[in-house]
């Protein structure tokens, strides 16, 4: 979910560039979950 | 609106259109009937070669084994877990357990199956096997739950949540901890894509909200993690702050995942009921072009285009839409457009906790990578991690594992900034190499 208010150097989004949804407020689209079937709690990485 | 990936991250594979069980809600829409009679179709071997060595070929990071019941089919469920683990791909099987016996439990663990998933529909025979329309469902599955905790294979259970089983949702909870199990996942029951009445399944807005209620009730009393396992409109879950890990998955249908039939046929997700090609005939890419509706926003519906909420949300279930308000481009039967202003509300008020960085870390030893045109896709174990740009890749390729890594230097040598580094290790493509520093003492 939306943490950032700033696009980080570094990371890239999976919103198209050019859309306006990669840009600020919406740069956290990489941190979204899917449909992994997996509850983040039991994920080996959390 | 989302960019066009070299192919999916995650793919579920159909092994079976047979299954064990004949739930009443079964999104599988080409089951047939209501019968409790199933399609016979099963992958052959032949076949699972063919579709692995292109999932194989395009890097696909994550399979999810499901049907039907994948256990009746075992041959190609074996031959899968073999392939993939010999070619770094990661597994997760989701079983009724009906069929579990001890040796399969073993080959699980052997063959590294991250994650087991099985439904529990309710908190006794009663009601499980009401709802599964089978005698001594509940019993075999609540067996094959403890058959795979001995083999130490993780397990865990999902409530497929309908106006049948609404009221028994701390009860199931509790049953899911009684047995041990770490967490207690619920999904909201899915009209399937031969059903054109399921208003006797489907719950309300307003049971929606007060499910999402209930199962964080629960989660909070009793300590127990609880999560959803399925995107839902933000609007239509409404308290996103209350319920943000609920709040937290998107529809990623035919943008990073989707799904394989037992006969080759490609669809965006198991619900969704149009194919976009066949793998045994098709190449993987040529199909996932085909795909691009999914990804451009076309199917976004028009209220939800113009919604603030829509990068955080993503419009919600298409296949929804398609069977309760007659398109796939239509509104998501959760949605409450007029919440959505105070949705936005809540999401912009949430600011990032800042926490300072370890001064020294190490790659994460189960990182994977892709290539993609714009970086890279990232998964740290089972679970994806992020997007890199070319910048961030060089410098994740330039590092080496096993070795402790100045946090100052790398952010120096990269030039991309501390919250660079800060991301990474909320990623967990960085872990810290000191036990304190990660459990944030000092």
């Amino acid at each position: 979910m939306a943490k950032d208010s700033q696009q980080v150097a570094g990371f890239e989004s999976i919103f198209d560039s050019g859309t306006g949804m990669e840009q600020g407020q919406f740069v956290d689209s990489w941190d979204d979950c899917y449909d992994c079937n997996v509850n983040c709690e039991e994920c080996d990485n959390s | 609106m989302y960019k066009t990936l070299s192919a999916p991250h995650i793919i579920q594979i159909e092994v079976s259109a047979m299954c064990t069980n004949c739930c009443q809600h079964c999104y599988n829409f080409w089951r047939q009937g209501g019968d409790g009679q199933t399609t016979s179709a099963n992958l052959s071997l032949e076949q699972v070669s063919r579709i692995m060595d292109q999932i194989i070929g395009h890097r696909v990071f994550h399979l999810v084994l499901t049907g039907g019941e994948p256990l009746l089919n075992k041959k190609a469920l074996f031959e899968i877990l073999r392939r993939a683990t010999e070619n770094n791909i990661t597994t997760s099987v989701n079983s009724t357990l009906v069929t579990l016996t001890k040796e399969d439990a073993l080959k699980f663990k052997e063959l590294g199956v991250s994650m087991v998933l099985t439904s529990l529909l309710g908190p006794t025979a009663e009601i499980h096997d009401q709802i599964v329309q089978r005698n001594t469902a509940f019993e075999r599955t609540v067996k094959g739950i403890r058959v795979l905790q001995e083999a130490k294979v993780p397990v865990s259970a999902n409530m497929v949540v309908s106006r049948k089983n609404q009221h028994l949702i701390r009860e199931t909870g509790n049953l899911a901890r009684s047995l041990g199990l770490k967490s207690f996942n619920s999904t909201r029951a899915g009209c399937p894509g031969n059903c054109f009445n399921f208003s006797e399944f489907s719950l309300n807005l307003q049971e929606f909200r007060l499910y999402l209620e209930k199962l964080h009730t629960f989660g909070d009393t009793e300590k127990m993690p609880v999560d959803v396992l399925s995107s839902y409109p933000l609007c239509g879950i409404k308290e996103v702050d209350r319920y943000q890990k609920f709040a937290s998955r998107r529809c990623m249908a035919g943008v990073n995942t989707l799904t394989l039939s037992v006969t080759g046929e490609v669809r965006p997700c198991s619900h969704f009921d149009v194919s976009y090609g066949n793998l045994l005939q098709e190449d993987l890419s040529v199909i996932w072009q085909k795909m691009t509706e999914w990804r451009d926003g076309s199917l976004i519906p028009a209220v939800c285009q113009s919604c603030k909420v829509l990068p955080w949300c993503g419009g919600g279930c298409r296949m929804e839409a398609k069977m309760r308000n007659g398109s796939p481009s239509g509104l998501d039967p959760y949605a409450s457009p007029s919440d959505a202003d105070y949705v936005f509300g809540q999401l912009k008020g949430r600011r990032k906790e800042s926490s300072s960085l370890p001064v020294t870390v190490r790659l994460n030893p189960k990182i994977r990578w892709r290539l993609e045109d714009f970086g890279a896709a990232i998964f740290a174990g089972t679970r994806f991690a992020c997007y890199l740009n070319h910048k961030g890749l060089e410098l994740i390729k330039s590092l080496s594992h096993g070795l402790d890594l100045s946090t100052a230097d790398l952010i120096k040598r990269s030039g991309t900034g501390e919250a660079f580094m800060a991301g990474l290790i909320e990623r967990k493509v960085f872990v810290p190499n000191n036990p304190k520093e990660k459990e944030g003492g000092d």
